[in-house]
């Protein structure tokens, strides 16, 4: 094959290609997610069709227990033992519409003064440990800071800075990382929640280790800690040991206290699935906040999954769901430091094979997407 | 000129963000295509989203004697997507245990091939075959001249050649 095939070909493909890509979101509606100072996690594209889903059918278990949390900053554990399973129930509907966007106006940001570190509180913490390539562990731990000002602030592009603490204060791992990929700063109300978190790695095994997040959010020397007393966090001296795991921050949200949007959420699913059973897994929900977070009316959540890079389908989601919550079986509301484990199932399509993520959020109420969460899975 | 406009000061943010509203829409579409070429498909919406959420942050830096409107703004497209994969990568560990399938016929081939080329190769290979750029945006987009990008472009070609043609 010579240069002149290859390039005949790049060009026949890029023709092909351009012809069958498809439009996504429109600029108007990120234009306003942008005027709402919250990342996009791409909900808005896949809740705009409606009548996607309805070729869809899911079925949902929703099935709840209460996670006490002693007192604040709350230590929920690692594993996942403290869950109670009942029945499930099947409560597809159709993927609800967006309202309209709010306009677009970045001049409210761009007035408000930076936020400064002393003026948060950290709140409870969710922490997960996720099975990771060969002996790797990963732990994703998040946490929520409340904004104790009395004005808006602005969070700065740079993100938060997040470490890792040791007993001692000392800092474990690769030290502080900081978020730079806020991309716009955000402005923080007084009262608002900032949903953030880190992730890192471990190659060489697992210590009970008391271990404190740190956050630095904004201008300030002192950091806000979320103090954990994990059961098992990697040793110190596995964290970071490798270049390409390091403490990875978590890009922030920021999310009204008592709103579903601020609810922490992290997703429990085996890596492997066989594509023509029903895929089952779980998501944990914790409310962060010092708001009760009401779950009336019964709120709808969305399920995706979707072929990630590589993949040349036109149609990037192999399955697109929502579903009703179970709420038959669950609370009238989620007290804060409150956690339930909602078991899930989706059906997904027999044709669909290979590596894909899963992905799991609440339905917007209003035009923000509300954050979501992920995993990778593989079908087989 | 939308141009002139971005760099005229704050009179009203309103005023400012129409502007600059205006100032994207003829290229939104390269800015969407070049973000689902270089990103995990599925967060291509992101990777846009967050790519225009730099422009506008960085909206007075944009010099219209430097390049194209669309060519800076595939240049932070392009740079977003690289900042997101190189996120997924950390976050998402399940992701090395991929099962890799078997391309079925030629045009995957090519496909997969593409996704083996550098971070320079590609981009290349993505602004001028995919999205359709001339050399001279491209060069811009990737900040280098135009005789650097036709080289890149032919070291990627010689590279997909034994790629996809096994030599």
């Amino acid at each position: 094959m010579d240069e002149f095939d290859i390039s005949e070909r790049l060009e026949n493909e890029g023709r092909r290609w351009r012809a069958l890509s498809t439009p996504g979101r429109s600029l108007d509606a990120s234009l306003a997610a942008l005027g709402n100072d919250q990342p996009s996690h791409g909900w808005v594209r896949w809740a705009m069709p409606a009548a996607a889903a309805a070729a869809v059918v899911i079925a949902l278990t929703a099935t709840f227990t209460v996670i006490s949390h002693p007192g604040r900053p709350a230590t929920p554990p690692l594993a996942t033992a403290q869950v109670a399973e009942v029945p499930w129930a099947a409560n597809p509907v159709s993927i609800p519409p967006m309202s309209s966007p709010p306009a677009f106006d970045g001049s409210a940001v761009d007035g408000a003064p930076k936020c400064a570190t002393a003026d948060f509180t950290a709140g409870s913490v969710s922490a997960v440990a996720l099975p990771g390539a060969a002996s790797a562990v990963w732990t994703l731990i998040r946490t929520a800071l409340t904004y104790r000002g009395d004005a808006p602030c602005r969070l700065s592009s740079r993100g938060p800075g997040v470490k890792l603490l040791g007993a001692s204060g000392t800092i474990l791992g690769t030290g502080e990382d900081t978020f730079d990929d806020l991309v716009s700063d955000a402005l923080v109300r007084p009262g608002q929640l900032v949903l953030t978190g880190a992730t890192w790695s471990s190659s060489c095994g697992m210590r009970e280790t008391p271990t404190r997040l740190a956050l630095t959010m904004g201008t300030g020397a002192s950091a806000v800690s979320a103090s954990l007393k994990l059961g098992k966090l990697p040793s110190p001296g596995c964290l970071g040991a490798s270049d390409a795991y390091p403490v990875l921050g978590e890009r922030p949200v920021v999310a009204d206290s008592g709103s579903l949007g601020s609810l922490l959420t992290s997703i429990s699913a085996s890596a492997k699935h066989a594509r023509t059973e029903p895929l089952e897994f779980s998501v944990l929900v914790t409310n962060p906040g010092s708001a009760v977070v009401p779950l009336t009316p019964c709120p709808v959540f969305l399920i995706s999954l979707s072929h990630p890079t590589g993949a040349v389908s036109p149609d990037r989601h192999a399955v697109q769901a929502a579903g009703r919550l179970n709420c038959a079986a669950a609370p009238a509301s989620l007290a804060p430091g409150a956690s339930l484990r909602l078991l899930m199932r989706v059906d997904p399509d027999a044709s669909t094979s290979g590596e894909l993520r899963l992905a799991w959020g609440w339905a917007g109420v209003t035009a923000q997407p509300l954050r979501s969460t992920t995993a990778s899975i593989v079908l087989h | 000129m939308a141009e002139t406009v971005l760099s005229a000061g704050r009179s009203s943010g309103a005023v400012e963000s129409s502007a600059f509203a205006d100032f994207v829409r003829p290229h939104w579409e390269a800015m969407q295509g070049l973000a689902a070429r270089l990103a995990d498909q599925v967060n291509a919406d992101d990777v846009v989203q967050d790519a225009l959420a730099v422009a506008w942050r960085k909206r007075a830096q944009f010099d219209a004697d430097r390049g194209t409107p669309r060519a800076w703004l595939l240049a932070i497209t392009a740079d977003q997507a690289r900042k997101h994969r190189r996120r997924l990568r950390l976050i998402a560990p399940l992701r090395e245990e991929a099962v890799i399938v078997p391309s079925i016929d030629a045009d995957l081939d090519l496909h997969a091939a593409i996704l083996k080329l550098s971070g320079r190769q590609r981009l290349a290979v993505e602004l001028y075959y995919f999205i359709g750029l001339p050399i001279s945006e491209v060069a811009t987009a990737m900040s280098c001249s135009e005789g650097t990008v036709k080289s890149t472009l032919s070291d990627a070609r010689a590279k997909l050649r034994v790629l996809v043609g096994g030599e």
